[in-house]
């Protein structure tokens, strides 16, 4: 019997043996329980990269931006012509679907950060800092929740995801951080700091996880804070120049 | 008023964004990032539109554009420096959740030997493995012969049952 390798058998499941020798790898394969093993493995491999790379909803981006290819309007006759800034200026809508953004584009993040506040005040180069009960973000993070707009995320060490009304009025904003700390959540602004209200730490670099594994804190913490409606560009520059104070109230 | 068939065109580019990030996200390792390329690579074939022969697949056309321009983006970026991180990927239960949730352990940990492997052999196994493309086809979009593919394939593999280990088989 001449031994069935394992090239054979994955051009076997990859559907790319002519009839002939597929007729002849199955004939084999009858008498050959070791290789039927093999068999199994690889199948079951296949399987499981298909399952775990099942297409994902699209981001809100994404989205917005199936959603213009769909539009009636002509395709751009410039090279380089760039669609990106419609989608990104684009509002999302309800909350509801805000929120299912926010879930879908926090789901990369794993176990909490457990929080250990220093009375002594924060560590060279910490990100966070206990003002009372409260743990309030500092340094590179407060700045770029403070003067970042969202999805500018080559200008620093922090990417601002999203900013949204929470259901007591105060300002939010989603953030990621990348580089070394690769961890992200949600900070309000509140009482002049702003307030962290939840942090995540990504899953180890080359561990990936697929959805479904565990609740999603921060699109926990959403759901919590309630999301009134989500802060435009527009409404989100004005807030960064008026350094996040409410505006004046109308005469 | 645009053409009848500029509309279907871009009918047809909306349709495949689901698979074409999936390409990315495979490719890139990182969410963000997977979604600008994606972006980025549907705005160029829209741009492009008029040199797309109708006779040959689309999807392995706009594959193809997506992988030149992540080759693009991947040099430019070793010129500035810029490393992306990888994230962990925003995975969805598919249609058999169930499915899913019976064999997770597997599939999560399939999905990570995945991310271990060398970007060449990352890509034909997002196109051959998960996408379901035919050697030729991965071989047109990756622009590289049908041989290649097929080697890649077969390193791709040893990998995985190495990383995955004998424990691991299912």
């Amino acid at each position: 019997m001449i031994p069935i390798t394992d090239d054979e058998l994955m051009t076997y499941l990859d559907g790319e043996m002519t009839a002939e020798d597929v007729e002849r790898l199955e004939d084999a394969l009858v008498h050959d329980a070791e290789a039927r093993a093999r068999l199994a493995t690889f199948r079951s491999i296949r399987r499981a990269a298909a399952q775990a790379f099942a297409p994902a909803e699209l981001s809100a981006g994404l989205a917005a931006f199936a959603e213009s290819l769909d539009a009636d309007s002509p395709l751009p006759d410039q090279p380089g012509a760039r669609l990106r800034a419609a989608p990104k200026s684009r509002p999302l809508g309800a909350p509801r679907e805000w929120l299912a953004a926010a879930a879908a584009a926090a789901i990369t993040f794993g176990t909490m950060i457990a929080l250990s506040p220093d009375p002594a005040g924060p560590a060279p180069g910490s990100l966070l800092a206990t003002a009372g009960d409260r743990i309030v973000a500092v340094a590179i993070l407060e700045h770029a929740l403070q003067s970042q707009a969202a999805g500018d995320r080559h200008t620093s060490e922090v990417r601002i995801v999203t900013s949204f009304i929470a259901s007591n009025g105060d300002p939010c904003r989603q953030f990621g951080l990348l580089g070394d700390q690769r961890a992200g959540g949600l900070a309000c602004f509140s009482n002049g700091t702003w307030q962290v209200e939840v942090l995540a730490s990504l899953a180890p670099e080359g561990a990936f996880l697929p959805a479904g594994l565990g609740q999603d804190p921060i699109a926990a913490a959403a759901v919590r804070l309630g999301v009134r409606r989500e802060i435009g560009p527009d409404e989100e520059a004005d807030l960064i120049r008026r350094e996040w104070r409410a505006a004046p109230a109308p005469d | 008023m645009p053409k009848r068939d500029d509309i279907t065109f871009r009918r047809e580019l909306a349709s495949l964004l689901p698979r074409a990030r999936r390409f990315a996200l495979v490719l890139t390792r990182n969410a963000a990032e997977a979604d600008d390329l994606t972006q980025a690579a549907l705005e160029r074939a829209m741009v492009k539109a008029s040199l797309y022969d109708p006779s040959k697949r689309l999807d392995t056309w706009v594959f193809k554009i997506m992988q030149n321009h992540w080759i693009d983006q991947r040099r430019k970026m070793a010129r500035r420096g810029t490393q992306t991180g990888i994230d962990a990927l925003a995975f969805t239960a598919g249609e058999d959740g169930r499915t899913l949730m019976e064999t997770h352990d597997l599939v999560r940990r399939v999905a990570g030997a995945i991310g271990t492997l060398q970007e060449e052999q990352r890509a034909v196994v997002a196109l051959v493995w998960i996408d379901g493309f035919k050697y030729q086809d991965a071989a047109d979009v990756l622009g590289i012969p049908v041989g290649t593919v097929m080697s890649r394939l077969s390193r791709a593999r040893q990998n995985l049952l190495a990383r995955l280990g004998e424990g691991a088989a299912p």
